[in-house]
């Protein structure tokens, strides 16, 4: 009976389970599964669906019209979530007084986000939830409850708004029943940056709807919905409404690049165009590993007759793969080597293709090879690997879960190899280097301007004066600006620690943003130190330290940092202003399942107000990061002034997910909507956890398989 | 005005790249700066040479996908059916009559490609157009059998220039498309006197650019 039930439960599997089936609707050249709204986050036109972007996708997206244009942003940190921030300029109301923004046309900030509740499958629709600028001024906020349904190329949509999307008043609001705080929705904007959790699903409710047609061959999509937004009832900038229909289509050039038309209210054309990047995987192919022709037994011998040859060798090959030896002891059966690189961001692979070619160079007796992986001065691990297994399997005699079967990982952060070994590579202290790249500041969203920046030209120098003790320098050559716009002081009661941001942008821009003397140690197993002294940052100079402990086994790890700081001048050479503070945080980090990273901190920000910060972010498989942060202090809502408490959100690409070969560097993009002074830490550019944080045991064995490559 | 900024920018301009240490610039920077270089104008082969050539005791092409740089594949192994070329990147490509039937190595590869025999000596004859249906599976995503039709004829006999030397050969092009898809694509073929390929001009899936091949050391039969 058992064994009938499973063969109908693998039938039904192998004929029902989508995955198994190709399509060659995969074929197409350009994808028409989602596009956003005008808003950004995936919809319709004026009215949101149920769809959503695959997961780890990033989507820049500009729809223009009058009186609205929405520039947004919108990331997919999870297949059951999108969030969005967006500027809304309203092109028919002023930014303010003329001697204040010229002749600037007002701007809103907005975030939304939107909430996956079922998957689509056979009977039942996409059914999602989301809120319309949930913490802005509430000019557009919006709640709703949306279905969407595929029926070969037409998507079907109908959903329930609120607020906004409630004007029409169509129908009446469910949840009047259920308390009658649901009745009533609040007019009142504010200054914004809070969340009006009692607004939300009440007021007026209206039912709105919209059919997609997908016309896959050509990659265009003919759209139509029923808008149940009323922009004419609105009491802060009424529009004309002569239909409740918009009409729109849109056109994917590429699976990363559409644009869209669409005729609104019966009386305005809307342009629109988005730029969709997905960041799950990286799909360039990469080089393999090089070529590693094996001694034969006579150049064995001669290596363990004299293994200065076997140290000059390894030296040379690992430096073929970038890979830099740091230290090394050949013995009888057991070989072990301290390497580093700065091309491969996977601690596996750094150890994989070091010890193939110590395998190949090593004499047949030895049977264990220790890679002792480094990251600057700090040993992160130990990966000891039973060679016959590793050799075994680099001809396919064996896979990596088997050497991982046979390996031991530890950690020996206070007993570095490079401390104890037989061959150290000779380093002349001190050791000088140097890099330099052009790089952007920005101000968004200023009543000066939408945007105002500056190109300038960074040089990067550190110098090293012994293992541990380097001197970093960040010098700032302006090319380009338009920072001379800027005219608007600080009003902050509180000590001004960032919003003075416009006069360190005006008087420095050719500057020293960073002249920072630093020790790092590990004194005790997975306990590592920093101490640091000079000018920290662009804004503040001063002395501290920073303890982690970062156990190895564990997903958690714990610092403690603090400094006593002195405001820096605004052209940022050497010298300070008057306030000086101390600021110092206890933090910690958590890493769960599934690469979602948890950071907590309570502590003294540089303003002297006392209060915790939440970091949520989750990291992909290929490194790219999506984060969003907020941070609470003891300020009050009116002395932190617009925005009510600090928040932003963060990204960070992989740029080797650009390239077709391996580098270590990052794209990262942050935004506070707003540079306050309230909950504003100061910044450490050698965090030991960004150093040390993503490499315990968890965060090896995810990229495990990348032993072999 | 501070003149700082716009002197060392003057420099830099000035400075020619000998002088100027591009190894230390961020390498993403200058691997961005060749990619929209090579976007633009394209890419040169100045380094496969006819000495390069002449010194691999093996047979070569080129190859140039897309606008990507172009590089060479060096012949792997030969059967009677179909010859096997590889890249220095471990791409492998099969080519039966000088038509690529299989890919290994690429984000979405050719695994299999079914038609009925084509005989280019017969086409030439007769100059007539010629209808066919081709049959290509992919692996990622997987498709098996996607038919596409269309129609091939030999053009003309053209001079070729094959690096470095003139040589006159038969071009014939195939015209086909999936309807379904809206894929329409042509491919080129200039072959010789004896039927062999020089130089080709293959599509083989919606998902992958256009291949570019010239064969530098013919294979020894």
């Amino acid at each position: 009976m058992e064994k009938r039930l499973l063969l109908k439960i693998t039938v039904f599997a192998t004929f029902f389970c989508p995955a198994l089936f190709s399509s060659i609707d995969d074929y197409f050249p350009q994808k028409t599964l989602s596009s956003p709204s005008n808003y950004g986050i995936t919809g319709l036109l004026e009215m949101p669906n149920a769809k959503f972007m695959q997961e780890a996708s990033l989507r820049f997206s500009f729809s223009s019209s009058f009186p609205n244009e929405y520039t947004t942003i919108t990331a997919s940190p999870f297949p059951w979530l999108e969030a969005s921030y967006r500027y809304v300029e309203i092109k028919n109301k002023k930014y303010g007084p003329a001697s204040y923004s010229g002749n600037q046309s007002l701007k809103d900030k907005a975030f939304d986000i939107k909430i996956k509740l079922i998957n689509e499958a056979y009977y039942l629709p996409n059914i999602a939830i989301g809120l319309r600028d949930l913490a802005g001024t509430g000019l557009l906020s919006s709640e709703y409850a949306v279905a969407t349904k595929s029926l070969g190329n037409f998507d079907i949509t109908t959903g329930i708004g609120w607020g906004i999307l409630g004007s029409d008043d169509s129908i009446r609001n469910p949840f009047n029943s259920l308390h009658d705080s649901f009745k009533e929705r609040t007019g009142s904007f504010g200054q914004g940056g809070d969340f009006r959790y009692s607004n939300w699903f009440s007021g007026p409710a209206a039912i709105f709807g919209g059919v997609e047609y997908n016309i896959k061959k050509y990659g265009v999509k003919l759209i139509a919905e029923y808008d149940s937004s009323d922009p004419e009832m609105s009491p802060s900038n009424p529009m004309v409404v002569k239909s409740n229909l918009n009409v729109g289509l849109n056109y994917s050039l590429s699976d990363s690049f559409q644009m869209g038309m669409a005729f609104e209210r019966g009386t305005n054309f809307r342009l629109s165009f988005s730029l969709k990047g997905n960041f799950l995987k990286d799909t360039l192919p990469k080089p393999g590993p090089k070529n590693v022709v094996s001694l034969n037994r006579e150049q064995k011998n001669r290596i363990a007759e004299n293994p200065s040859i076997f140290y000059r060798s390894l030296n040379r090959s690992l430096q073929d793969e970038q890979i830099y030896i740091q230290a090394a002891s050949l013995e009888e059966e057991e070989v072990s080597v301290a390497v580093a690189s700065s091309r491969f961001q996977s601690i596996p692979r750094i150890a994989g293709r070091s010890a193939s070619i110590v395998s190949a160079l090593t004499p047949d007796e030895v049977s264990k090879i220790n890679m002792h992986v480094m990251n600057g001065d700090f040993e992160i691990t130990t990966i000891v690997l039973n060679r016959e297994k590793f050799d075994g399997a680099k001809i396919s005699k064996g896979s990596a879960a088997e050497i991982l079967k046979r390996s031991k990982l530890v950690s020996n952060s206070n007993t570095r190899l490079i401390s104890n070994a037989l061959f150290n590579p000779t380093i002349k202290f001190p050791d000088y280097s140097w890099s330099m790249s052009p790089g952007l500041k920005h101000q968004i969203g200023g009543p000066e301007g939408f945007y105002l920046g500056q190109l300038f030209w960074k040089i990067d120098t550190s110098i090293k004066f012994r293992r541990n003790l380097s001197l970093y320098t960040t010098f700032g050559i302006s090319l380009y600006d338009t920072f001379n716009n800027l005219n608007n002081p600080s009003s902050s009661t509180i000590p001004h620690v960032r919003s003075d941001l416009q006069d360190y942008f005006t008087e420095g821009k050719n500057n020293i943003e960073r002249m920072q003397l630093e020790y790092m140690s590990s004194p005790i197993k997975d306990v590592f130190v920093r101490a640091d002294f000079g000018l920290l940052e662009n804004m503040f100079g001063g002395f501290g330290g920073e303890i982690l402990y970062r156990p190895f086994e564990k997903r958690y790890a714990l610092s403690f940092s603090m400094h006593k700081v002195k405001q820096r001048g605004y052209k940022q050479r050497f010298g300070f202003r008057d306030y000086k503070t101390n600021t110092g945080h206890l933090a910690m980090y958590y890493d769960f399942p599934g690469g979602v990273m948890v950071r907590t901190s309570v502590g003294k920000y540089l303003a002297g107000d006392k209060g915790g910060s939440l970091d949520l972010s989750r990291r992909f498989h290929s490194g790219f990061t999506l984060g969003v942060f907020a941070t609470l202090t003891d300020l009050s809502a009116e002395e932190f002034g617009e925005g009510s408490f600090d928040k932003g959100f963060y990204f960070s690409i992989p740029t080797s997910l650009f390239y077709s070969d391996f580098t270590t560097g990052n794209i990262s993009f942050g935004l506070h909507p707003l540079t306050k002074d309230g909950g504003a830490p100061l910044i450490q550019h050698n965090s030991l956890y960004n150093i040390l944080g993503y490499s315990n045991r968890h965060a090896i064995l995810n990229y495990w398989d990348d032993i072999l490559d | 005005m501070n003149k700082a900024p716009l002197l060392l920018l003057f420099f830099l301009l000035l400075s020619s790249c000998s002088v100027l240490d591009t190894s230390r610039i961020a390498p993403g920077y200058l691997d961005a700066i060749k990619k929209v270089k090579g976007y633009i104008v394209g890419y040169q082969n100045d380094s496969i040479t006819p000495e390069l050539i002449k010194s691999i005791p093996y047979a070569s092409s080129t190859l140039k996908i897309g606008k990507g740089a172009p590089g060479l594949i060096i012949l792997e192994s030969l059967n009677e059916q179909e010859e096997t070329w590889v890249s220095s990147d471990e791409i492998y490509l099969v080519f039966k009559d000088g038509r690529l039937v299989k890919t290994r190595g690429f984000f979405n590869n050719l695994i299999s490609f079914q038609s009925s025999h084509v005989s280019f000596e017969k086409l030439i004859a007769s100059g007539d157009p010629e209808p066919f249906v081709y049959y290509y599976s992919y692996d990622e995503p997987s498709l098996i059998n996607m038919k596409v039709s269309g129609n091939r004829r030999f053009i003309r006999k053209e001079k070729v220039q094959l690096l470095g030397r003139q040589v006159e050969l038969n071009l014939i092009e195939e015209n086909f498309s999936n309807n379904y898809l809206g894929w329409k694509v042509k491919n080129k073929f200039w072959v010789d006197d004896e039927m062999f390929v020089w130089k080709s001009v293959q599509s083989i899936s919606p998902k992958l650019p256009e291949f570019y091949i010239e064969v530098t050391k013919k294979p020894a039969k």
